[in-house]
């Protein structure tokens, strides 16, 4: 699981999951239209997979690894 | 356990380890730090409380401590103290909290520096000054220039200097250099845990409490390094859980990749093993508050792992539909 040659890779999937909050909501509402927006396509089947993620879960990894919590703990 | 309220996630920002009387002196000793600063040097001091205030999550800067998550700078010798079953000396105690702030705050301010973190801290570097002078002061008025204490202060005080910035100039860390450097830089806390244990004249048990602090700098910095990998990588910042990161992933593969596979699960798994050797250590100290503590964090670990790994688990089923890796999602 990594990157390739075109398109978004793993670094840029979890940089969007930290800092792109509206990509993920627009992902949730509405996949095909949020991947052509990213300059991504997809298959029907993809599109559908997408439509069953639990999004709500992302915020707890952008909270803890997007400089959403204190910061420094020691 | 913990209080905590209009917060998210839950059990962020108050923590009810704080005592109301301990509270009080912590408040107190923020007051104090804000008016001793604007004082003596007023356009400095609005820098540093403006500083001190974005520091903190709530936007209150005596909450910055409190959070659950932090290491228990302020704690340790209040309940070191505590576990003397003695009279507490509420006026040493207050100036303990004084000092610590003032210390903490010292560290903070070259730590973010030397980070890269620090978008003000230049600005307001001469307030290590104050910060300095202030966490010394608090002490001589119990301990003349001869008593033993100052030998603690300094070698302890110049181990911390010295480990932040030794840590910028490594290339990797593995365990030897996170035992002797990056441990190092929390390890200042053993000032006040000395400070305590001459002022009650329990001297006796100052190297269990020492060696209970490093064990729990240690957990705390690993903790530390576990939630920060994503700004420390940014920042090219070399940690110990990104030096593994670059030992054990794949040839071609990025951290974000193996923070996805295995990276995360084997930092809480690191973590959550360490549990036990805290443990070990904390029941000598005979303090009901130190282990209370640990249960708390190890609860609170337990509860990351879970809130976390299910993001983390997300992510992965992203990448796997768009088939990152091997059927590729392909730009239009």
């Amino acid at each position: 699981m990594d990157k390739h040659e075109h398109g978004m890779d793993v670094q840029q999937l979890f940089k969007k999951g930290l800092h792109d909050k509206a990509f993920f909501d627009q992902l949730q509402a509405d996949p095909a239209k949020a991947l052509e927006s990213a300059g991504l396509k997809a298959t029907p089947e993809q599109i559908a997979s997408l439509k069953q993620i639990n999004y709500k879960s992302l915020v707890d990894v952008a909270t803890a690894f997007g400089g959403g919590t204190a910061g420094n703990i020691t | 356990m913990i209080v905590c309220e209009n917060s998210s996630p839950p059990l962020l920002y108050a923590s009810a380890f704080y005592e109301p009387k301990l509270r009080e002196l912590l408040d107190h000793g923020h007051s104090r730090i804000e008016s001793d600063l604007h004082r003596s040097a007023p356009f400095l001091g609005q820098l540093v409380s403006d500083w001190m205030t974005r520091l903190s999550p709530t936007g209150d800067a005596r909450d910055y401590l409190c959070q659950p998550r932090m290491f228990p700078t302020l704690l340790l010798p209040w309940w070191m103290a505590k576990s003397f079953d003695l009279e507490l000396d509420i006026a040493f105690q207050a100036d303990v909290i004084y000092s610590s702030l003032n210390g903490y705050y010292h560290i903070r301010l070259l730590d973010n520096l030397m980070d890269g973190h620090g978008s003000t801290e230049l600005q307001i570097l001469p307030a290590a000054a104050f910060f300095h002078t202030q966490f010394q002061l608090a002490y001589q008025r119990y301990f003349e220039a001869s008593h033993p204490f100052w030998e603690v202060f300094q070698g302890e005080w110049f181990s911390s200097a010295e480990a932040v910035a030794r840590e910028v100039s490594l290339e990797c860390i593995g365990i030897p250099e996170f035992e002797q450097v990056s441990i190092k830089k929390v390890c200042a806390v053993k000032i006040t845990l000395a400070a305590t244990a001459y002022r009650y004249g329990r001297i006796d048990q100052m190297t269990l409490w020492w060696q209970f602090a490093e064990a729990l700098a240690g957990w705390a910095q690993m903790m530390d390094d576990l939630f920060d990998w994503h700004q420390d990588l940014q920042h090219g910042k070399v940690s110990y859980f990104l030096s593994r990161a670059q030992q054990t992933k794949e040839a071609g593969e990025s951290v974000e990749s193996w923070v996805l596979r295995e990276g995360f699960n084997s930092g809480i798994c690191e973590l959550q093993q360490g549990v036990p050797e805290l443990r070990r250590i904390a029941r000598q100290l005979k303090s009901p508050e130190v282990e209370s503590y640990l249960d708390a964090r190890e609860e609170l670990l337990a509860e990351d792992a879970d809130r976390i790994g299910a993001g983390l688990s997300t992510l992965r089923e992203i990448a796997t539909i768009f088939g990152i890796g091997s059927n590729k999602m392909q730009a239009v």
